[in-house]
């Protein structure tokens, strides 16, 4: 469990969280209609930024204020800075990719990791930061990456960054997937027809402890104004469905397994004297998804039907800013913070009817919270089978207290006061398992490049070299999985390179939940979004649906996971380098008990340049 | 019934846009389901197949779901592109 310290909104609807959330409140949204452009000549309506700013420039000027208002020095070693987003830079492709890809290959912040690290040292900050690249759960997983940094000591504080820039490639890309409504987006509604992109920036900053001193000299005037509860991420959980690298599955599986797993608080925080039912009776509202696609929101009301939370209210901010991609899990988080302080469900914008198989509790007006629930849960879904579930709650201060010598704390919550408790650990009610570092063991690897295979360290016989490798190793070693011909060269690169390790492994294959897949690159995506950009570039500016599902990197950990039937975490991240001790504690924290992961550097910046480093690593 | 040569270049189509490598026209069966079984096309598929009737014939679907008519087989997607083609 982690506090929050400070948070920040840069949207079309405003600059500031409260100056957004009162819009919110008022009803308003900044979904507008845009004219025709030789890319989209029907138009479109989405919520964009009316001043252009780079993504890296859009992800400073949000977080400043925030670091300013939680007064952390960002410049310390003890912060991390976490970047979600699910396309970066990739609009700097727009116009460079017309000639050659040298253009390209010159400007290096069109890699995901590049660009994170100009705003991580525009802020003075020694540490490599992480950027969370998970489709459209990235808000979400970027925090759950905070909770687990957090938890583990690694760092004290995290400054979480949500924001993705809108332009021609991003609405062709969603174009292409005929997942564009031509009006004001209708989340849950019989009608609704598709989703609105939204730009928006989001930061939030989280603490291991509650950062203000009790002890300090105390203004009487000051306190009397200040609540004396402090908001916490509890636990969180992100579960792939193993169906489909694009479309929802039927039967919300991802998404119930991630919810359960949240509410039950897995290993996180176990809440003593109080089982599910009592975590599940503070939660005021679920802030779900809800992009206002035919299949994302059918999919949505199927998990929480299934997950027995029907009762509870739902609703989703898409109708007011959009589907704002690797922002809209910071930001909803952020605004579903602000109204359980101000006791309001805020109202689905644009719903009227409902128009999903299972009866949910939507309403378009806002309601007040009843009985002073001061908790809400937070979902999101996207491409690559990916689902999270966050859980959050607004604690008293004071009994907030973790203990952090010994790591080991007992998270207790007196139902009537809904405050927490940590009392030291004695005897069997350790509730935290606290894994010593370094306990992963590589059972196997591979290692792939142009110019070689080389499986738990000897060399394979491969008769090709470059771009014709990967298929090489496909026909020779695998040849039953025609979905790879499909594939973008860094998911043909991750898939072959899982499927020599396993193997490697042996055994019979079965469906789990206990082994996740977790990949690292620096530049994310950047062959296939290259490819794709030159589709809108070309004379008839048509970009193609296929190719642009795969400009999201973490589709890799899809395939592998629809491939194997793995219901774990799937998850993807940029930095710089293949630092393997950062790569090591990252997966370390991911695991739990019992579980194994696929895991490693997977990188590929063009079909020539590929270099995979990948393990199965077992507890 | 669609000219036997608009059903050969709707196959080869097929094979380029979706990659289907290994494939030649010859296993194709122009009358034979393209989804749910036979080639076990999926839901971007029938976004590609949207594409390539937009850029090689000029032909735009107004609905997406208009495509689960036209996309049956080869030979009811030769078909409608005989009758619609702008180019």
């Amino acid at each position: 469990m982690i506090v929050k310290l400070a948070d920040n909104i840069i949207s079309p609807l405003g600059v500031g969280t409260q100056a957004n959330y009162r819009a919110v409140k008022a009803g308003l949204s900044a979904l507008k209609a845009y004219p025709a452009t030789d890319l989209l000549p029907e138009g479109y309506f989405a919520s964009l930024f009316d001043d252009k700013a780079s993504f890296e420039e859009r992800c400073i000027a949000c977080a400043e204020p925030a670091i300013k208002e939680a007064g952390i020095d960002a410049a310390s070693d003890r912060v991390i800075f976490i970047i979600s987003t699910t396309k970066a830079n990739v609009e700097l492709l727009d116009g460079a990719s017309a000639g050659s890809t040298t253009v390209i290959a010159g400007c290096d912040r069109q890699s995901p990791a590049a660009a994170a690290l100009q705003v991580s040292r525009w802020f003075g900050n020694p540490n490599t930061p992480v950027v969370v690249s998970n489709a459209c759960i990235s808000g979400l997983a970027a925090q759950i990456e905070a909770l687990r940094v957090i938890e583990s000591g690694r760092c004290d504080y995290a400054v979480v960054i949500g924001a993705d820039v809108v332009g021609r490639f991003v609405i062709s890309g969603f174009q292409s997937l005929k997942a564009l409504s031509p009006e004001q987006c209708r989340p849950f509604d019989a009608d609704r027809c598709g989703l609105n992109l939204g730009e928006a920036a989001a930061c939030i900053i989280y603490g291991a402890e509650v950062p203000s001193s009790p002890s300090a000299p105390q203004d009487d005037r000051k306190e009397a104004s200040q609540d004396d509860r402090v908001w916490c991420a509890v636990s969180g959980a992100i579960c792939n469905d193993a169906n489909h690298i694009s479309g929802p599955s039927r039967t919300g599986e991802g998404s119930y397994r991630a919810l359960m797993a949240a509410l039950d608080c897995l290993s996180q925080a176990v809440i003593a004297g109080s089982d599910r039912q009592s975590v599940v009776d503070d939660v005021a509202f679920i802030n779900v998804h809800g992009t206002s696609t035919l299949y994302n929101d059918e999919m949505e009301s199927i998990a929480i039907d299934r997950a027995g939370l029907a009762n509870i209210p739902v609703n989703t901010l898409k109708g007011y800013f959009g589907h704002t991609l690797g922002a809209a899990g910071v930001l909803e988080t952020i605004l579903s913070m602000a109204a359980v302080e101000d006791g309001t469900v805020l109202g689905t914008r644009g719903f009227e009817n409902i128009g999903v198989s299972r009866t949910l509790k939507l309403s378009s007006q806002n309601a007040p919270i009843e009985g002073g629930k001061q908790s809400f849960v937070k979902l999101l879904s996207g491409f690559g089978g990916v689902n999270a579930a966050m859980l959050f709650s607004r604690l008293y201060k004071d009994a907030v207290f973790t203990n952090r010598l010994n790591d080991s704390a007992l998270l207790k919550i007196d139902a009537p006061k809904r405050s927490i408790d940590f009392v030291e650990n004695s005897g069997n009610q350790i509730v935290k398992e606290n894994a010593p570092k370094n306990l992963l063991r590589a059972k196997h690897n591979v290692e792939i490049t142009p110019s070689r295979v080389v499986l738990d360290g000897a060399k394979l016989n491969v008769e090709a070299e470059g771009p014709a490798l990967l298929e090489a190793i496909y026909r020779k070693y695998i040849g039953d999985w025609p979905k790879f011909f499909k594939m973008d060269p860094l998911a043909k690169l991750g898939f072959v390179a899982s499927e020599l390790l396993l193997q490697a492994e042996g055994g019979d294959r079965q469906p789990t939940d206990k082994r996740a897949v977790i990949l690292f690159n620096r530049s994310g995506s950047l062959a296939d979004d290259i490819n794709y950009q030159r589709g809108i570039d070309g004379p008839d500016h048509l970009g193609s649906p296929s190719l642009f599902v795969y400009t999201l990197p973490n589709i890799v950990t899809g395939e592998i996971a629809i491939r194997n039937k793995y219901y774990a975490e799937t998850s993807f991240y940029c930095i710089p380098e293949p630092d393997e001790e950062l790569m090591q504690g990252i997966v370390e924290e991911s695991l739990e008990p019992g579980m194994s992961a696929i895991a490693g550097w997977c990188e590929c910046s063009s079909e020539n340049d590929f270099n995979a480093k990948m393990y199965i690593l077992e507890g | 019934m669609a000219n036997e040569q608009l059903i050969l270049e709707v196959k080869e189509k097929i094979i380029k846009a979706l990659n289907l490598a290994d494939m030649t026209p010859a296993d194709i069966d122009a009358e034979a389901p393209l989804f749910g079984e036979g080639l076990g096309l999926d839901s971007i598929d029938a976004l590609e197949f949207i594409l390539l009737l937009e850029r090689d014939y000029g032909i735009k679907l107004k609905n997406p779901a208009e495509g689960k008519e036209i996309f049956k087989s080869v030979a009811t997607m030769a078909e409608h592109i005989e009758k619609n083609r702008t180019k």
